[in-house]
């Protein structure tokens, strides 16, 4: 009986060894494989680089033709890429980082609710360090409002890459086939709506599913009131989301739903893709939206649209002619601790450096980003209508939207889905406001 | 002799016994573990007794999503078996084209949820191909918003999973009903049964085992259910259309709330396990008929 067990046992020994050496050969195997053109050459350092700059992202293209000069120029460097599109990439992230898997490099999104995690998980590596290793990157190379916008307790633990700024266009086509002016206040806008509703067409393409589009909305509106841009501000330190402009920029999309200024279906027109979809098909006379849809909508549509400030809304402290809401977006991060291992540490910097040149970002903006970096854009190299859009968004302020000044990721989630109700018109402004609100105090340390 | 054959059936279980133990048990005791924590996924886990429990107990999001899983059960248990066995059924009577629908019902199996979810939320959108659909058949006045409508999310999220399980349900049946012996349907035929007595009193009788297997393959798939919901709506508006699945997804990676998620996902699986241990007790020495 004991030597049966004693066989079971031995048996099963060998084959979890077994086991585990098959996995030990598919790693190295991956490895080799990852290797790529430069096979061969001694790989002396890993590195990791998680990213969305993959799939149907328009700086696919650039991206990969420079990450394969990086590759010829660092043959010492086996950098493996990993490409998440879109929101996928924060899952993928999750997961790493619980898994104690965090890539050594990867973009992520500025904003308290997202950065604070990294910060007090101490994930991300103050930036500080980083630039004291650099020698070609330096923190002057942005500006100020770049670093006060995305820092944390007043230190910068990721550097922007992306910046974007919210715009209005309109089909003049739509406007002049039913005599209409393009709105400049809300009492306009709601006149308008009216008689494109009445012939069948959708007066602004707008939709909330995750919050996207309807949250960049809500903050179009909300800062034109008095202390709408201070409530966002205070968010992360008074815990208050009651305010007098949140719940006015949530009566007025409650009022513009009722009036049926957006599509029906709020749900699925939400998300960027969808969001476009009606104005495309020039079955909407407005969009409101960011620069990277700009690769999603037709060249016909945008050869008869305009660009027009955002609507004054009744009572509006700020003239929505002068500012626009964007912000700081698609940032780079780098891992604490891989940045710590003096074996990766110099791998690391020269990736860095070679992903934040000026090069680097130039070509991104020719793909039609906005780059956070401060430098020349050259508009000559772009799409005409994304050339318009940079130019006719160029002189504006730039104000952050309130999601971003959310203190934390469960308020964000809330946030999000009352968002999608408030655009649905499942819930009324005040339990929009209400639920927030809860949601934002119960994140008071 | 007999020592080395136990000696050689240990051999071969071993490995996926492992594999069994390493990738399904242990994290399962894991995810209790986790459940008992206040845990952002990044940070060390805080150990918090049962508190997570206690907010689930006082969580009306989550109780939302429970009631829209127990809707899913009940269009599993409804609509998704009963077809898929009348279905079957049907095609083991087809002489022509046998092979051609079998393909045509399983086809939606293979398609990843994913894509079929992506489908769908293309055919509900408000110009989509069922609202046009229904315009050109002067059904007008039945257009709706089937995604941002409270009232009619729920059935909207829920359709492609019923489409796309039908199959599977199906294929298993078929199966199952090409193993009664022909001579029994012919007998009773010869007796002058009509179809449906036959069915009623020969085949769902006789395919009882089998309707146990995928009756709780049905539930426990739907209580797991998250591809198709997530696609379509990502369980909004708010929480209308999410099932637990979803919920517990937006919790995880949502909020950063791994902890809260965790438990979410131990009641998933005691229901699970709660829900077979009864059907198969209740159901226990009731095998299915032989002729």
């Amino acid at each position: 009986m004991v030597t049966k067990k004693i066989q079971a046992a031995f048996i099963l020994i060998f084959a979890f060894g077994f086991i585990l050496s098959g996995c030990g050969g598919n790693g190295q195997k991956n490895e080799s494989a990852s290797s790529g053109a430069s096979e061969g050459s001694t790989k002396s350092v890993k590195i990791r680089f998680a990213h969305t700059w993959g799939g149907t992202d328009g700086k696919t293209g650039v991206f990969k033709e420079k990450l394969e000069a990086f590759r010829a120029a660092h043959p010492e460097i086996n950098l493996v890429d990993e490409f998440s599109p879109g929101d996928e990439l924060k899952t993928k992230l999750k997961v790493d980082m619980a898994s104690g898997n965090t890539p050594d490099v990867f973009l992520y999104w500025a904003g308290e609710s997202y950065m604070r995690p990294l910060v007090d998980g101490d994930v991300a590596l103050n930036m500080a360090d980083y630039f004291a290793a650099s020698q070609s990157v330096k923190k002057e190379q942005w500006s100020d409002g770049a670093w006060s916008d995305t820092a944390i307790d007043g230190e910068a633990y990721l550097i922007p890459i992306e910046t974007s700024k919210s715009f209005l266009m309109y089909n003049k086509e739509i406007f002049d086939k039913y005599q209409l002016q393009p709105p400049t206040t809300y009492e306009e806008f709601k006149e308008v709506s009216k008689k494109l509703r009445e012939n069948g067409i959708i007066p602004l393409s707008m939709g909330s599913k995750g919050s996207n589009p309807g949250h960049w909305f809500f903050s179009a509106i909300a800062t034109q009131f008095a202390g709408g841009v201070e409530d966002g501000e205070k968010l992360s330190t008074e815990y208050k989301f009651d305010t007098e402009a949140f719940t006015k920029a949530a009566e007025i999309i409650s009022e513009m739903k009722a009036l049926k200024a957006f599509p029906d279906d709020t749900v699925a027109s939400g998300d960027w893709a969808p969001s476009v979809v009606p104005y495309n098909e020039g079955k909407a006379a407005m969009l409101f939206t960011l620069p990277w849809t700009l690769s999603m909508l037709n060249k016909d549509i945008t050869a008869k649209s305009e660009l027009i400030p955002m609507i004054r809304m009744d009572g509006a402290e700020k003239d929505p002619a002068t500012y626009t809401i964007g912000g700081y977006t698609m940032s780079l991060v780098i891992n604490k601790k891989s940045f710590e291992d003096p074996d990766k540490k110099a791998a690391i910097v020269a990736f860095a450096d070679s992903l934040l040149s000026d090069e680097m970002f130039a070509a991104f903006a020719g793909t039609g980003m906005m780059p956070a970096k401060t430098l020349e854009a050259n508009l000559d190299t772009l799409d005409p209508f994304a050339a318009k859009v940079f130019e006719f968004t160029a002189p504006f302020n730039v104000l952050p939207f309130t999601k971003s000044k959310l203190p934390g990721a469960k308020s964000t989630e809330v946030f999000n889905r009352s968002m999608d109700e408030l655009f649905a018109g499942v819930i009324k402004p005040e339990q929009f406001i209400a639920k927030v609100n809860e949601a934002v105090a119960g994140e008071k340390p | 002799m007999k020592q080395n054959r136990g000696l050689f059936s240990v051999l071969f279980l071993a490995p996926a016994s492992l594999l069994f133990l390493l990738f399904f048990i242990v994290p399962v005791f894991f995810s209790v573990y986790y459940s008992m924590t206040e845990w952002d996924a990044v940070s060390k886990p805080e150990f918090s007794a049962f508190s997570n429990f206690a907010s689930l107990w006082r969580d009306a999001d989550y109780w939302t999503s429970m009631r829209n899983t127990l809707w899913l059960v009940v269009m599993t248990l409804t609509i998704k078996i009963p077809v898929a066995l009348i279905l079957a059924y049907l095609l083991l009577r087809v002489k022509r084209g046998f092979k051609f629908f079998r393909t045509v019902y399983f086809l939606p199996v293979v398609i990843a949820p994913m894509a079929i979810g992506l489908m769908f939320s293309l055919i509900y959108s408000e110009s989509g191909m069922l609202n046009q659909t229904l315009d050109l058949f002067g059904l007008s006045f039945l257009q709706q918003n089937w995604l941002s409508d409270p009232d009619i999310v729920l059935f909207a999220v829920s359709a492609p999973q019923v489409w796309q399980n039908i199959g599977l349900f199906f294929v298993i049946f078929l199966a199952a009903l090409q193993g009664i012996p022909n001579e029994t349907f012919e007998s009773a035929e010869i007796d002058g049964a009509s179809s449906t007595r036959t069915f009623f009193s020969i085949a769902v009788p006789m395919l009882w085992d089998v309707m146990q297997v995928v009756i709780i393959l049905g539930v426990t798939g739907a209580l797991k259910m998250f591809d198709h919901a997530w696609a379509i709506t990502q369980g909004g508006p708010g929480v209308s259309s999410a099932f637990a699945s979803v919920y517990m997804f937006m919790k995880g990676f949502g909020s950063y709330e791994f902890g809260y998620a965790s438990a979410i996902s131990v009641t998933i699986a005691g229901y699970a396990l709660a829900f077979t241990i009864v059907f198969k007790k209740f159901f226990s020495g009731k095998d299915s008929l032989e002729y």
